[in-house]
């Protein structure tokens, strides 16, 4: 490509000379003696008619000037006169072939140079199109060690309560069971059903979470109603509250500040954030602060903006480490802190509150002192935003996950 | 002859209290002394200050996970000679080589294998000794 290219450069311009007067067809015509090439269609002289051409016409010019001579035996006026009628002549034809083939040359000069054109942009565009092949490619490869990091992380936290479901259940068919004291036979049928419990939380947001990991999670606008957020948070409350009691934390729910507070949305999918979103900081929240030495605690506060609702959930419990508050709405990810605190968290939930609440248009952040507690707060817009009209189908129940 | 022996000791460090509670019903029940520790740091300075005669090693934990516990308990010349089991729910092949690699005797599946079963392969084991 390059060299043809460098080739068609040092080419002379059609029309140029190396005389002054380029103009001058005989000039022109002598310019390009048989020893030279051609000066349109740059092959040699044997094999360029139009070179031919020059020298026939020149040689009949002279061949007439000649025979006049002969006849006349003198310069007569007339044999002058000829011989400048067919120079005129052919100086006039040789013009008009000329231009023709100027104009040929000059088509096939524009034509060469758009195909060159054409192969450059075909060039970029297969450039183009490999650039995108490759990102693709890459991109998929991600996302297959994504699915199989998934696969390893998830079947490891369903095979954790399976063990001990298993392991339990073996011990409680051998005989040597019986030996063990009635409080230890109780304790291991409760750890049975605690991790029945577990495992299926566990499944219920590994399928929350695959579903929402291939297609983003959008509302739809048949479930879509008016939800009053405190209302909704006082139920939840009823539900949990049982488990801090236990836990020995106080759980409480602020008087709301502001006018507007509801919101539109997908009840479930609400209930379900929030949920998460409580049960987390009950559950990282110990009953009492080992730095600060503060009764455990985990407030809950509403209040509304304009055209949002605010909903803060702040506790004194473990906290996260700085490092890993950005990564802390990804799949999988727990507070290193969080695993020594409990030790299966499915490592789901704070990625499914996310999916949920970007789905209902608002925003959640986190601010976070490791050991001194961390706060939650979602903000979400009172109208919501564009919903899907049509319903699709939704398999995996919401559920109270954990992170 | 084994038998006779004064009981062995077993070091289980795993992270999840109920497995903890389970496992040590079945190998009390067996006859084992049972130690436990919550994570690879309390694990290590366990078997530093008891020698236990096995250690059974979870891999994903908090404070220290089992993969750096086992080079560490391999490295320390007290903790080298004793052997250790890991005892995880975490499948994949690499990681076992690895652990393999680092000294483990064997990789052994949670969910696959049960406490009666790990108790007996613990037992065989000290037999050959």
């Amino acid at each position: 490509m390059g060299a043809v290219e460098k080739k068609i450069n040092t080419r002379k311009n059609i029309g140029d000379s190396n005389y002054l007067n380029k103009n001058c067809w005989l000039i022109k015509n002598l310019n390009y003696a048989p020893y030279k090439r051609c000066q349109y269609c740059e092959l040699k002289f044997n094999h360029c008619l139009f070179l031919h051409y020059q020298i026939v016409s020149l040689a009949v010019v002279f061949l007439f000037f000649i025979f006049f001579i002969l006849i006349e035996k003198r310069l007569s006026p007339l044999s002058i006169i000829t011989v400048f009628a067919l120079i005129i002549v052919y100086g006039y034809f040789f013009n008009i072939s000329t231009e023709k083939i100027v104009k040929a040359n000059f088509f096939l000069k524009k034509t060469k140079n758009e195909l060159n054109e054409l192969m450059d942009n075909l060039e970029d565009k297969v450039d183009e199109q490999t650039k995108n092949l490759q990102e693709k490619n890459t991109h998929l490869q991600k996302l297959l060690k994504m699915r199989s990091e998934f696969l390893d992380i998830a079947s490891h936290q369903l095979r954790t309560p399976t063990s001990v479901i298993k392991g339990t259940a073996s011990m409680m068919i051998d005989k040597d069971f019986e030996r063990l004291s009635h409080e230890v036979q109780s304790q291991h049928i409760n750890n049975i059903w605690q991790k029945s419990v577990k495992l299926e939380e566990i499944i219920n947001d590994i399928l929350s979470a695959s579903e929402m990991d291939t297609e983003k999670y959008e509302l739809v606008a048949v479930n879509m109603e008016k939800i009053d957020i405190v209302d909704m948070i006082k139920k939840i409350i009823d539900e949990i509250h049982f488990d801090a009691e236990q836990k020995g934390i106080i759980l409480e729910l602020k008087p709301a500040v502001g006018k507007v507070l509801t919101v539109e949305g997908e009840r479930k999918y609400l209930k379900q954030a929030i949920v998460n979103l409580i049960n987390n900081a009950v559950k990282y929240t110990p009953e009492k602060n080992d730095l600060t030495k503060e009764k455990g605690r985990v407030i809950i506060e509403v209040s509304a903006i304009v055209g949002k609702v605010l909903i803060k959930i702040s506790d004194n419990g473990i906290g996260i480490p700085k490092a890993e508050l950005t990564k802390l709405f990804k799949k999988f990810s727990r507070g290193s802190n969080a695993k020594e605190a409990y030790t299966d968290g499915s490592g789901l939930g704070l990625f499914i509150v996310k999916e949920i609440i970007d789905g209902h248009g608002g925003q959640i952040t986190v601010t976070s002192d490791e050991g001194r507690g961390s706060v939650f707060t979602i903000s979400l817009p009172v109208s919501a935003p564009q919903v899907l009209a049509v319903s699709k189908p939704r398999t995996a129940q919401p559920s109270a996950l954990r992170r | 002859m084994g038998k006779t022996n004064r009981p062995k000791k077993i070091l289980l460090i795993e992270d999840d209290p109920t497995q903890v509670f389970m496992y040590r019903s079945q190998f009390e029940m067996d006859g084992f002394v049972f130690l436990s520790a919550p994570n690879g740091e309390e694990g290590l300075a366990l078997a530093d200050k008891e020698i236990p005669d096995i250690i059974l090693l979870d891999i994903l934990m908090g404070k220290l996970g089992g993969m750096e516990t086992l080079e560490i308990l391999k490295k320390d010349s007290p903790t080298k000679i004793i052997p250790v089991f890991i005892l995880t729910n975490f499948v994949k092949q690499e990681i076992e080589q690895q652990a393999r690699q680092l000294g483990a005797e064997e990789y052994i599946i949670k969910s696959q294998i049960m406490p009666k079963e790990i108790s007996k392969m613990i037992k065989k084991r000290f037999e050959k000794q």
